[in-house]
Order: C-alpha cells, then sequence, then structure tokens
C-alpha cells in the first residue's frame, strides 16, 4: 500500500519505486520489514507533504501496527546558516530542514559548515526525516499536524557542494 | 495571429511556473509490514 501510494505521486518517477524485503522469514511480530526505494521524475521534486497525504489516504492511517523505521532523502538545495542551526532550503516548494547529526554521521552537521566557509551554498545532502519513524497512523497524524514551533529536521549523513 | 500571440503568452507564464531544477531527488523508506512475494 505505502508503495503504489508513492508511485501514484506526480512527482514520482512510478518505474523507480521498488519494494524489497529484508528479511526471508515471517518474524514473530508479522510484520517483516522492508525497504521502498523511490526518485523524483527529471527536474520534479518529491513532495513530502503530499506522500504522507498519499500514504493517508490509504488504510495505513489507522487500524495497523505498521509501521516506518525511518524516511531517508537526497535533496538538493541551499544550505545557510541561520542563527546556530544550518537550513537546508529545498526551492520551488517552500520546504525547508533544519540539518541535525545524525548518530551515523556525528560530525557530519560541523564538515558542512566548514565546508559553506560563512555563506550559503547549493548543495546536496542525505539525510533521515525526524519524525518518520513508528506506526504509519501515528506518524502521518503528527506530520500532518506539526506543533506550531516545530521545525523539520533532517540528521544529516552525508552531502555534497556544488562546484562553482 | 492574435490567438498565436495568445498561446506564446500562455506558454511563457507556464514555462515560468515550472520549477527551474529537482530539489527532493531520492528516497527511501524503510518499512516494517512489506509483503512478501
Amino acid at each position: 500500500m505505502a508503495r503504489d501510494a508513492i508511485a501514484r505521486l506526480y512527482d514520482v518517477d512510478a518505474k523507480s519505486v521498488m519494494l524489497t524485503p529484508l528479511a526471508k522469514d515471517l518474524p514473530k511480530n508479522g510484520y517483516p520489514p522492508g525497504q521502498i526505494v523511490f526518485d523524483a521524475k527529471k527536474g520534479n521534486s518529491i513532495n513530502l507533504d503530499r506522500m504522507a497525504e498519499s500514504i493517508a489516504a490509504t488504510r495505513l492511517s489507522g487500524g495497523t501496527n505498521m509501521g516506518m523505521d525511518y524516511l531517508e532523502i537526497t535533496a538538493r538545495g541551499e544550505v545557510l546558516a541561520r542563527d546556530k542551526d544550518l537550513v537546508l532550503k529545498v526551492s520551488g516548494t517552500g520546504q525547508e530542514f533544519v540539518l541535525a547529526d545524525d548518530p551515523s554521521a556525528k560530525d557530519a552537521v560541523q564538515r558542512l559548515r566548514q565546508a559553506l566557509g560563512g555563506s550559503a551554498k547549493e548543495a546536496s545532502v542525505t539525510g533521515r526525516v525526524q519524525g518518520w519513524n513508528g506506526r504509519f497512523p501515528d506518524v502521518l497524524k503528527a506530520w500532518s499536524k506539526p506543533a506550531a514551533d516545530q521545525k523539520r529536521t533532517l540528521a544529516l549523513t552525508s552531502f555534497e557542494i556544488k562546484k562553482e | 495571429m492574435r490567438s498565436l500571440r495568445s498561446v506564446a503568452v500562455l506558454g511563457v507564464l507556464l514555462l515560468a511556473a515550472l520549477p527551474s531544477s529537482a530539489e527532493v531527488t531520492k528516497g527511501v523508506l524503510a518499512i516494517k509490514g512489506a509483503q512478501m512475494s
């Protein structure tokens, strides 16, 4: 269901969407792990709000214990320092992410800050979207109605500065 | 001629509204509850 909901999105290349089971045997809790990989259509950007809406339109929005471990995205945009935070501005969609440390890459934010050298630069970043872990209904509900002061956060795992 | 000009103006407006480059380009969603085929 989640795979189909993602493949239906206008900005997603439906042919790129692949669901890969990660376990051969059914675990005791009955929910085998898997990964759904997907790419944006050329020239398009995946809107996470629309992706959440598409998944929420299925029965995954309620009455299930199916869940997600993480959502990792690769995004290209302008990275700049704002107050104490590093912020990724995803142009065209209005989405903005505060970049935070990920346990698997603890100094990634610091290295990115040094690479920026105090100025805003175009970069490609990969990281896990905070909040996309837990039962599907809980995650989708929280994403659709974030707290007033809650910032979208991306736990940074890798980055590449665009060469000028 | 007037209709051709209208089409040209509309074309320019549509091009201006299109995003100039890809932004969130790739995703991986790790889930529990994948159906195995």
